[in-house]
Formats: structure tokens, sequence, C-alpha cells
């Protein structure tokens, strides 16, 4: 019998790098999806159930923050990994505290790293 | 026929008014000259006044306790306050352009041009009449009696808010573009970091070569861009200092394990030397922390094989004959020498600029973005500390760092260094 692969949603408006981590999330034994904006990111988390969400924080129509602020105010408690180039102490901060589990800055963080953080999360 | 007893006395009274008729010709001829220098030096002062009534720069000439006594057109231009509501006024005052900046900025000026008796040199922010701001460069100079006393000062400020902007926005565009060019590199990184794992079929040991070429190339990049934002965000002045008890030794011994991998490839021998008398020092833990990973990068990376390099800090107290000074107050002394390639002596002077990388170096290693000692003097300054160094080429260079032991100043901002 097939095991149901976990669904990830990555939110990311910069396509090459949405691109990128679907490829490598694909690879690594997921069921990935792209949206790219902000306002698809909440419809999509209120309704599916997705394992792990990666969200970007600048985005357009809502940003990373207005997301997480609207999933945590329907009560959802989808996990949410921060996938940014905001690198502020003070953004990760609000982030963590508006429910991410984790912060990872893009052009500091390996793609294969991110996989195998996801991987160990998720199992 | 007159006797010659009489012939006598007229030839004497005759040779008197002669005299007289020349001496007068002489003092008339004297008098007129003075009259002359005089008009002369009369029309070079009015050409002076003229020069300083009519020039761009704001002129101002106070007395010995700060009451303006001339102030010429362009402060009006300037400030918008006419020069009649100026005459009388004391400057530095809110009464007038001054009182903007923090008192202790007031303070410093007079202690430097009224204390110290010498020129104030700086930058500062004033206020028009009608309420904005404007950037000002501003020099102060005393002027003295015979007996060394004050007798006025006069002031010249440069309206310099247009030269500001610029460089503001200069500044903001670098930000924006390094922020902006990080995505296209966080994507050629995967990219190339998925290829490398074989994510895309397996790859010829050729193949794997010419990729990590792109990789290293991506990186150096990256380092480069992270260094443009570092430095706008220091030109921009958004870069906050947030200091927290910090132990320094600890900071220098990480950070010596951070270079791991080219000291054990060059053979370094690293030695360190920490005072024990040291505690904890309030300062930004990421400022300090870029300050020992770029003068130990340097030092590692600017060295030939089985150089030395020390890491000594060490607790200096007040009194110290240090850098030919006596140390007014407690500091940390910190050291770092190597036995490297050293700066060449005719570039020395240069080593502090941004972009800037000494000759010999770029031949040996082209990887330095240049804005490392940039970015350490600018830590130092911030922190009211003090930086120099010693070098000879291919002898090594010591640098030389004194923070107050007090700490770091804190400075609210919107970024800290990547």
């Amino acid at each position: 019998m097939a095991t149901t692969l976990k669904k990830i949603l990555i939110a990311e408006d910069e396509k090459p790098l949405a691109k990128a981590i679907e490829l490598k999330l694909r690879k690594s034994g997921f069921d990935p999806k792209c949206v790219y904006n902000g306002e698809d990111a909440v419809t999509e988390i209120l309704n599916n159930n997705y394992d792990l969400v990666l969200l970007d924080m600048m985005m357009p129509k809502k940003n990373g923050f207005d997301v997480l602020k609207d999933v945590k105010a329907k009560g959802n408690n989808t996990k949410i990994f921060i996938t940014s180039n905001l690198s502020q102490d003070s953004d990760i901060a609000e982030a963590k505290a508006l429910g991410a589990i984790d912060f990872f800055v893009k052009s500091d963080t390996s793609i294969v790293e991110l996989a195998e953080k996801i991987k160990n999360f998720l199992k | 026929m007159l006797k010659e007893g009489n012939q006598q006395m007229l030839i004497f009274f005759a040779s008197i008014i002669i005299f007289f008729v020349i001496l007068l010709i002489f003092v008339y001829l004297k008098s007129q000259k003075r009259e002359k220098n005089l008009k002369l030096r009369t029309a070079e002062l009015e050409k002076f006044k003229l020069a300083v009534d009519h020039a761009s720069d704001h002129i101002v000439i106070t007395d010995a306790n700060g009451i303006v006594v001339y102030a010429n057109k362009a402060v009006a231009n300037i400030t918008g306050y006419a020069i009649k509501e100026v005459l009388g006024q004391k400057v530095g005052t809110n009464k007038l352009w001054g009182g903007l900046m923090d008192k202790i900025v007031y303070e410093d000026m007079w202690n430097v041009i009224k204390k110290q008796k010498k020129p104030f040199i700086g930058g500062i922010q004033n206020k028009r009449k009608d309420g904005r701001i404007y950037d000002a460069a501003v020099s102060i100079s005393p002027i003295f009696d015979e007996h060394k006393n004050v007798q006025f000062f006069v002031g010249i400020e440069r309206d310099i808010t247009k030269e500001k902007e610029i460089d503001r926005a200069k500044s903001e565009f670098i930000s924006l573009a390094s922020h902006k060019l990080r995505t296209p590199l966080a994507a050629i990184n995967w990219f190339v970091e998925m290829l490398l794992s074989g994510d895309a079929g397996k790859l010829t040991d050729e193949q794997i070569d010419y990729i990590q070429e792109i990789n290293k190339g991506n990186h150096r990049m990256v380092d480069l861009v992270n260094a443009l934002l570092n430095v706008s965000r220091i030109d921009m002045g958004t870069l906050a200092v947030d200091p927290q008890p910090t132990n320094l030794a600890k900071v220098a011994e990480d950070t010596i394990k951070d270079y791991n991998e080219i000291i054990k490839a060059k053979n370094l021998n690293i030695k360190t030397s920490f005072d024990n008398r040291l505690t904890d020092v309030k300062v930004d833990p990421k400022l300090i922390k870029a300050l020992f990973q770029n003068l130990i990068s340097n030092a590692c990376n600017y060295s030939p094989t089985q150089a030395e390099v020390v890491v000594s800090i060490q607790f200096v107290k007040k009194g110290t004959l240090l850098n030919k000074k006596k140390l007014k107050k407690d500091f940390v002394y910190i050291k770092i020498s190597d036995t490297g390639y050293g700066i060449p002596k005719h570039q020395q002077e240069k080593i502090f600029s941004k972009l800037f990388r000494a000759d010999n170096v770029r031949e040996k290693d082209t990887e330095g973005t240049g804005v490392g000692l940039y970015i350490v003097k600018y830590i130092v300054d911030s922190s009211n500390g003090e930086i120099w160094f010693n070098s000879r080429e291919n002898k090594g260079t010591v640098f030389n760092v004194l923070l107050p032991y007090t700490g770091m100043i804190k400075k609210v901002g919107t970024k800290s260094l990547i």
C-alpha cells in the first residue's frame, strides 16, 4: 500500500527560489505545492491540511507577518517555517512570537541543509 | 652795501627758512603718502568686508561669550533670521539656529574653542527660523589678543543638506541593490547545490569541477553583497549598537575556531593570551565578533605558511602609557599580531578606507572585499575606542585596539551587521 506523501506548502514570490525548493522537496520524498503571494498562502493554509508551510516574509498582497496573524486568528495550528531574506533579530523574534517554529535566512541557508531539517522535523 | 655781520645774519635766517620749507615739504609728502596708504588699506579692508558680507558660507563673529557682533548676508539666507535679529543674541542656543543637538555636543564645542583654545571643526544639525532642519559643516576659530586671551570667535558654516541627501540616496541605492541581489544569488546557490548533490543526475568529475568554480564565484558575490549592505548600514547610520555583558576571550577563541580550516591548511602557529582579571565587558556581541573576525581572518589570510598569529586581550588601567599617551580611563587592550606579508608603507594611510586593498595582498588573495577594516574602524570609533597598527612588509602587522572598559554606547538603530 502506497503511503501518502507529506504535504508542504511553499509560499514564495520569487519563482526561481520557489522552483528550487519545490524540486528539492519532491526529490526528498514530499508533496510540495507553490503559491506566489500572501493571500493565496492564507487561503491554502486554511483550506488544506498541510504538514508544513515554508513562508517567505516579503510577498505581494499580504506579507508573511500578516499571513501568520491571519492563520493564528482563525485558530489554525499548521506548522510554519519562515524562509526569508530578512535577517534582523527583531524580525526573527516577531515571526516566532506570531507562531513560526523556525526561521531560515535564504541567502545564508544551504538547500540541502534545509531539506534535511524538514525531513527531521516531519519524521 | 650790507655789513658783513648783517650779511651773515641774512644767510643764517635764509638757511633756517629754507630748512623749514624743506621740512614742510617733507612732512606734506609724508602725510600725503600716509593718506594714500590709509586709503589703500581702507579700500582693502572694504574689499575684505565685501567678500565676507557676500560669501556664500554663513560667517558669524561673536565676542568671547558667544554674543553675535557680526553676521554676513548668508546667515540670513541660510537660517532665515534677519541680521538685526541675530546681532546681540548668543549662538548655539534655540533662540537662533542652534540648540538642536545633544547638550554634550555644544559643551564639547565650547570646551575645544574656549578652554583648549583650538579651532572646532565638525558637522552638526541646525534649525532654520521656519523650523526646517539643515545639516551644516562647521568651523569655529578663537581669535586672541596680544595676551593670548580669546577676543572673539569666527564661525563659518556651510549648508551641506543637499550633499547629505545625495550621500544618503547613494547609500540607500547600494542598500536596495544589494538586498535585491541576494535573491538571485540564493537561487544560483541552491541550484548549484542541487546539481552537486546529484539531484539532476550523476555528474562527471569535469562537470563537478566547473560547477564548483561557479559555486565559489557565487559565494564570493554573496560575501561582497553582504559587505556592501553592512557598509551602507554604517553610512546611513541605521546600524544599532546593543551592548550586552560579553566574555571577550570566548568570542576571540570561537572566532579562531571559525578559521580552523585555513589555520590547519597553512600550518599557522596560533597563540592566545587572555588577562584573567578581565570580567565580562558590555559590548554588542555582533559588532565585537565582526571586529575579531576581520582582524583574525586578515592575520591568517595575509600570512605565509607556518606564520605566527598572536591574539591577546589585556586589561589596562587608567594612567598606563600606551601608544605614546597616558590613558585617561580603564581600557580593554586587544592586540592581534602576525608575522605575515605586512602592509606596504606607502599604502598604510589608506587601510581604513572603504574598498581599499593593499597591492601586495591583492596579488596573493583575490577573495577579500576591502571593507573589513572600514567596519572595524567604525566599531572602534563608535565605541569611543582607539585603533592603530604597526606594519612592515614581509615582517608582519600588529593591530592594537583599545575599547573603554565601561563598554560600548547603546545606539538605537533598525539594522544589525549581516
